[in-house]
């Protein structure tokens, strides 16, 4: 509802008694003029009652000129120093490969990104190895947050950013966003944290990096210049796609899940592993180093590796079963413990 | 002079952009018709969005003309369609194979009018388009399509490009594939039926989880090298059920009455291309005709129900690795 200003009646004066006309014509002027202008500022914020409210906004102009709350000082970074909710209300546009978009500092931050995108000044080119992006040693990031904790980021994009798209610290949870075309991490989060439906792209380092206990499902690290994912032990990948990253597909450092992922035309190892990860019903292919790698305490089962430029299995006495192992130009298998059902290059007997 | 100011006040107003709410930007059908819904978008369609940001539909659109719905020329747009319905004015008749699409209408219902590499990250969810000539809905690189139903235009339904993301949505009755995704894609939880000709056709390296191909007019499933495909059902294809290129894992799916009878072709109901490498397991096959398992000589199956009343036509070639039953009984070694 647009704000509607109280409507006093001007004094009366000895000219306006002599002509009481004017003065009708003068008080129905001046309502209407009050009315515009409350209207005029009304449609400047109304809109229909939304999931905002209660939330703080954040918007360029607020950035820009003011401050957008309590603790926040005019200009870049936006800084956010109190748990709760906030939302974007414009896109974020900085020009400045030194500064943050967004500070974080405390924890129980929820920060809607609302379809809107945090776009820095750096810009990249290439995918893989190749990635190359400008202002290679400024210091900016999109969203950070490192010793802030049970973050949420949800439903927009940042990149551009050259130390970074984004970093949280523990039990953070990152919801449908991109980050892109960083020169560094795209997504970087500390244990425990989760991730859904991410899209990390074109970054300088590796697509998404996180520490111990994490979960990430469904999401995509296409193209960067390190590794695709790089996880923590005991980390749970269900349903990552890794592909034409220029390190390792998808690495995790021990203990964890590799669950139903793809790691294809990575220019390292398509799934590293450490001892007592499980991976299974995962492929492997065309990748420029092994196909998946393991230690011994890990186990494969009903993995697919194909078209490797060395082995498709390079296990160091971790346990495969159920595996389909074909035209790896190193090898099909190298120190595995067979357990059964694996067919490689077409026979039933595997090295 | 004060009715002036006052006139001048109300003129500024009626050319503000109408908000949604939260910042986004309204569309809706009297915007779009009479006065343009924001900057860069004149009165009529197409709708043009030239900036990056979001925006959300008020009202239903509907296009009675050749023209599409919604061009974006930005990277970076975020459509949330709110429930409503983007139509146009094209009509189809019959489904799969006899499906035909006829109308004024030669444009995407929401479509990219730039090249390479604008139109990147666009997320479009929540709502329906239909009716249109060419793709319903289509965007380059890392799109998200979310919630959307999509039917009854001329081209694929969905058409995106690399590192995509398709989720809880429908492509039907479109009049080329129901959906199109490029490299590095995920397809969770969607359906895709009788549509002329694939239902689903992706490219490299992705994952396909819990679709729905029924009734189409070519093949039902269609992935490319080192996909993963699980927990989909294809089900009365013209072509095959589920196709799979060398180094898949096509796992614990149902593939049955698909393809065209025995006498007339040579459909399966999961077909793996020349070149090995793919694992078949634990998937339902069942059909009245045609072939169950049509492999090459290295690719591996194991653990599958292969029904077919045909002798000799459960399984073409593969290396049976156990627990494969061929009409109760085993199947080829």
């Amino acid at each position: 509802m647009p704000a509607v200003a109280c409507i006093t009646s001007p004094p009366a004066s000895s000219q306006q008694a002599r002509r009481p006309h004017v003065a009708e014509r003068a008080i129905r002027a001046h309502r209407l003029l009050v009315l515009a202008v409350a209207l005029l500022a009304g449609s400047a914020i109304v809109g229909p009652a939304s999931a905002s409210e209660g939330a703080r906004e954040i918007n360029q102009t607020c950035a820009s000129m003011n401050g957008c709350f309590t603790g926040d000082a005019t200009g870049f970074p936006v800084t956010i120093s109190a748990g709760g909710r906030y939302i974007l209300t414009s896109n974020l546009v900085l020009t400045d490969a030194n500064v943050d978009a967004i500070v974080v500092t405390a924890n129980d931050v929820d920060i809607d990104l609302n379809g809107f995108e945090i776009a820095g000044p750096v810009a990249c080119t290439g995918e893989g190895a190749a990635v190359s992006c400008t202002s290679s040693s400024a210091t900016g990031r999109g969203i950070a947050g490192p010793t802030a904790e049970t973050s949420k980021i949800t439903d927009g994009s940042v990149r551009g950013f050259a130390a970074g798209g984004i970093r949280l610290g523990a039990r953070a949870s990152i919801r449908r966003v991109t980050s892109e075309s960083n020169g560094a991490i795209g997504i970087e989060v500390g244990a425990g944290s989760s991730l859904a439906e991410a899209i990390s792209y074109q970054n300088v380092g590796a697509g998404v990096s996180t520490g111990a206990s994490t979960l990430l499902e469904r999401c995509i690290a296409f193209g960067n210049a390190g590794a695709g994912v790089t996880a923590g032990q005991d980390a749970t990948l269900s349903a990552v796609v890794a592909r034409e990253n220029g390190g390792d597909g998808v690495s995790i450092v021990s203990g964890g899940l590799v669950a139903e992922s793809t790691a294809s035309s990575n220019g390292q190892v398509g799934i590293r592993v450490g001892a007592g990860t499980h991976v299974r019903d995962s492929t492997a292919t065309g990748n420029g180093a092994d196909g998946i790698v393991a230690t011994a305490g890990a186990g494969l089962v009903g993995c697919v590796a194909r078209g490797n430029t060395g082995f498709g299995l390079a296990l160091a006495g971790a346990s495969y079963r159920r595996c389909t192992v074909t035209a790896n130009a190193g090898g099909s298998v190298d120190a595995g413990l067979d357990l059964g059902a694996n067919a490689c290059n077409g026979a039933t007997s595997c090295p | 002079m004060l009715i002036r100011t006052v006139a001048s006040l109300l003129l500024l107003l009626a050319s503000c952009p109408a908000m949604a709410g939260d910042g986004i930007l309204e569309i809706n059908q009297a915007c779009a018709v009479q006065t343009g819904c924001f900057a860069g978008d004149l009165p009529g369609f197409p709708v043009r969005i030239t900036s990056p940001g979001s925006y959300a539909l008020s009202s239903d659109l509907v296009v009675e003309s050749g023209v599409a719905a919604i061009l974006y020329s930005a990277s970076g747009v975020w459509l949330e369609l709110n429930g409503f319905t983007v139509s146009g004015p094209n009509t189809c008749t019959g489904s799969g194979e006899t499906l035909s699409c006829i109308g004024p209408n030669s444009s995407p219902g929401i479509g990219c009018f730039s090249s390479l590499p604008d139109c990147e990250r666009f997320t479009v969810q929540g709502g329906r388009v239909r009716g249109f000539g060419s793709q319903g809905i289509s965007a380059s690189a890392r799109a998200r399509i979310h919630d959307v139903v999509v039917e009854n235009n001329g081209l694929a339904g969905v058409s995106v490009g690399d590192g995509s993301i398709m989720t809880s949505s429908t492509s039907r009755r479109n009049a080329e594939a129901g959906v199109f995704l490029d490299d590095g894609y995920i397809i969770d939880r969607s359906s895709m039926d009788g549509n002329r000709l694939a239902g689903l056709l992706v490219f490299e390296g992705g994952i396909v989880l819990n679709a729905r191909a029924d009734g189409n007019g070519s093949s039902g499933l269609l992935i490319g090298d080192g996909s993963i495909i699980r927990g989909s059902n294809a089900h009365g294809n013209r072509g095959d059920g589920i196709t799979a290129e060398p180094g898949c894992l096509v796992r614990q799916n149902v593939a049955s009455a698909n393809g065209l009878p025995a006498s007339v072709g040579f459909s399966a109901q999961i077909r793996l291309d020349p070149g090995g490498g793919t694992s078949v397991d634990g998937n339902t096959v069942t059909a009245d005709s045609a072939v169950g398992l049509s492999l090459s000589a290295d690719d591996a199956y194991r653990d599958n129900a292969i029904t077919i009343p045909f002798p000799g036509s459960s399984v073409f070639f593969g290396l049976n690795l156990g627990g494969n039953a061929c009409g109760g009984a085993p199947c080829p070694p």
